[in-house]
């Protein structure tokens, strides 16, 4: 899902002041326990194909790797906002994010692996700033089921 | 009196003496010097630990403590040195201690409240709490008192002995928090029907969140309605968003859905009648 943000700029600096989401239904959910859980965006998803293109979404590549024996069941993937970037083509509603990498490691644990984004003739979002302290780590942990 | 190659016994005695004090005085310099960087090491080693296991408070509070300590004791030691009895000194501090230790009880007790809620961190700054029925933000968080930022915006400085003994709620511990919502409709109405009108206006508000999934039921059969109770969870940050927003909306809902909701009627019965007289 993609949101608009309104920002102003006052002595080089962009400082949000709005949010408004392009979907109808803004919802969040609680991804763990209620004491030490993530509050986190809800977006349902839906299976696409990769190259094609849905207006006021981004297409997500996932590639979900399973290390463990047994057959498993995923119902959901936690993002990070802090590496996940946003690639477009210009004048077009085509958005990707990079290559995006579950791997499964247990009964409810799993790592998110945020990969390279698309080459062929798409540009970077520029992050807003308050998601750009310094990203120390291209992953983020699922502990709590997915 | 003899002659000892050029001296009296008398200067000889009084030059020893001379040596010996000198000496006394030496090890009494040598022992506050010594304690003081002694105190100085100490300090600088406790600093280095404590400030990064302990809040900052709780850890120049025991570093002072241990580095005025460290020189008292070196200054009795000091003071032993010179042959003086510390026996009398001794008990006349143990006098003195009590003494002041009840006069100071009150500071004291703030004093370890403090160092136990600042150790405990049961509340941090930013915290929205309810101590008693003081409800606020809290400011500032000091050994001595805690300063809460009330919600009409008046500053409140509380003894910590006070917050250390009260039944304390921080509202912003967990991200999440559940608020309930509690509605009334006629016994004629459809509660089903009301039910769903309910979960309509909780599904549309964007901060009741998904999951944990919200409730709504009938919790009880009152006195004059059926009690609809709606339980949802919201980040702990937007509780009051919710709660301005929510209340008014299912009111509002169920009135525009033509659901009736009841008011309290209470008939007054009189004994006996009373005459009305036309002034």
């Amino acid at each position: 899902m993609l949101d608009l943000a309104v920002y102003a700029l006052y002595n080089n600096n962009f400082n949000i002041i709005d949010i408004i989401p392009l979907h109808e239904k803004y919802k969040l959910v609680l991804y763990g326990t209620e004491q030490a859980g993530i509050i986190a965006r809800y977006c349902s998803l839906e299976l696409v194909e990769r190259e094609s293109y849905k207006e006021r979404y981004v297409i997500i590549p996932i590639k979900i790797r399973n290390e463990t024996r047994s057959i498993r069941e995923v119902n959901k993937i936690l993002l990070d906002a802090s590496p996940l970037k946003i690639f477009y083509k210009r004048g077009t509603w085509i958005a990707r994010t990079q290559e995006i990498e579950v791997n499964i490691l247990g009964s409810s644990t799993a790592i998110v692996l945020y990969g390279k984004g698309p080459q062929d003739g798409f540009e970077q979002l520029e992050d807003p700033p308050e998601l750009r302290p310094p990203r120390l780590l291209n992953r983020s942990d699922m502990m709590w089921g997915y | 009196m003899g002659l000892l190659g050029g001296a009296t016994i008398v200067d000889i005695i009084s030059g020893s003496e001379t040596l010996a004090e000198f000496r006394q005085y030496t090890i009494l310099i040598l022992v506050i010097v010594a304690s003081l960087v002694i105190a100085h090491f100490v300090k600088k080693f406790l600093s280095r630990i404590l400030y990064t296991i302990l809040p900052r408070q709780i850890s120049e509070t025991i570093i002072k403590i241990v580095y005025y300590s460290i020189i008292f004791l070196g200054f009795m030691i000091a003071i032993g040195t010179l042959g003086i009895d510390l026996t009398t000194l001794v008990i006349a501090g143990g006098f003195a201690g009590i003494i002041v230790g009840l006069a100071l009880q009150p500071l004291l007790s703030n004093l370890f409240a403090g160092i136990y809620l600042l150790g405990e961190k049961s509340i941090v700054p930013g915290d929205h709490v309810l101590i008693d029925d003081i409800e606020g933000i809290i400011l500032e968080m000091s050994v001595m008192s805690t300063k809460i930022k009330t919600l009409d915006g008046v500053l409140l400085r509380i003894p910590n002995n006070k917050v250390f003994e009260s039944k304390l709620y921080n509202y912003s511990r967990f991200p999440v928090r559940r608020l309930e919502f509690s509605v009334s409709i006629a016994y004629k109405e459809d509660a089903d029907k009301a039910i769903s009108i309910i979960r309509r206006i909780v599904d549309d508000h964007p901060f009741v969140m998904l999951e944990p999934e919200p409730e709504i039921f009938v919790s009880a059969l009152g006195s004059s309605g059926v009690e609809i109770v709606a339980r949802v969870w919201v980040p702990s940050s937007e509780w009051y968003a919710v709660v301005r927003d929510l209340t008014w909306k299912i009111k509002k809902a169920l009135s525009d859905s033509g659901v009736e909701i009841p008011f309290m009627q209470v008939d007054v019965w009189l004994r006996t009648p009373i005459e009305i007289k036309r002034l």
